[in-house]
């Protein structure tokens, strides 16, 4: 599988890799402060990306990145730690069907192995398309 | 047993009546693995949680490059699951196409278990715990649960 360069983004507990062809902008944030409107008239909604990914992130204060995404009707921005720097394309391993089936969501196209450690890819279209319908 | 971070080889060959069984053990109990399906044994270490994932499949690891999913034998067993101890390991498994990581308490030894010395689960036996079990045996007068990986997966894909 390849989605083209991958940014590696760090929430309070974990890091995570997005396919840079997923993501609209990346933003430099304060805290609370919601990313400047886009111009289009969507509406915008903010969530912490990493407690939506582990229950254990209770989040982190402080300077954050934006990673946002435009949908149809609506522009979701979802919050990390820090976006640290763009990855070459990895061979993106699939979970396998043992796994991927039992997902309660279909969050993850793979992992990519970084210093002998498996590092999820998230499909952050997805993930945002699920906050913007409420269902998370 | 020493550690070794590849399967052990068999402590003696077994006979055609014989079929050798990676000893594990999990919890106080201890179950055998066909020797067949056991592909490699290294110690444990941290998995990578998959968000949305059942308890069962705490995480992915990386074995030798190729991502693999970690099955807690514990909970598959249906016992409370418990942090990782010195003696903990990982076991990599093959059944058909599914590769697959086993987290267990311990690994023991590698021994040829006499097939006319295996019985069906006996029937006082939990029924989730026997289903996951193709035979009984004994292994140093404990009872030594076989285990049927081909059901493992089966009931992990199903929704253990």
């Amino acid at each position: 599988m390849s989605t083209g360069l991958l940014l590696e983004v760090h929430t309070a507990t974990r890091r995570y890799l997005v396919p840079q062809n997923q993501l609209d902008r990346l933003t430099l944030m304060v805290a609370d402060q919601a990313p400047a409107p886009t111009g289009r008239s969507t509406a915008l909604i903010s969530r912490d990306l990493g407690p939506l990914l582990d229950p254990h992130d209770l989040g982190l204060p402080g300077r954050r990145h934006a990673l946002t995404v435009e949908l149809r009707r609506r522009t979701v921005a979802l919050l990390v730690e820090r976006a640290e720097r763009l990855a070459p394309p990895g061979a993106i391993q699939p979970l396998g069907a043992l796994l991927a089936r039992r997902l309660t969501w279909p969050w993850v196209l793979g992992a990519v192995v970084i210093d002998d450690l498996p590092v999820l890819v998230l499909d952050l279209r997805r993930i945002a398309a699920d906050v913007a319908l409420g269902v998370v | 047993m020493a550690d070794t971070s590849q399967a052990p080889s068999a402590t003696s060959k077994p006979t055609s009546g014989e079929r050798d069984h990676l000893v594990i053990r999990v919890g106080a109990e201890l179950y055998a693995l066909a020797g067949t399906c056991v592909r490699e044994i290294a110690r444990w270490r941290v998995p990578t949680p998959v968000p949305g994932a059942p308890a069962v499949i705490p995480g992915i690891i990386s074995q030798r490059g190729v991502v693999l999913p970690v099955v807690d034998l514990r909970l598959a067993l249906s016992m409370p699951a418990t942090p990782p101890e010195r003696s903990t390991r990982l076991v990599v498994v093959q059944h058909e196409a599914t590769d697959l990581v086993l987290l267990v308490d311990g690994v023991l030894d590698f021994i040829p278990v006499a097939v006319a010395a295996m019985a069906q689960p006996p029937a006082a036996l939990d029924a989730a715990r026997a289903r996951l079990l193709t035979a009984v045996a004994r292994h140093d007068d404990q009872p030594l649960g076989v285990l049927n990986l081909a059901v493992i997966i089966a009931a992990v894909r199903e929704g253990l």
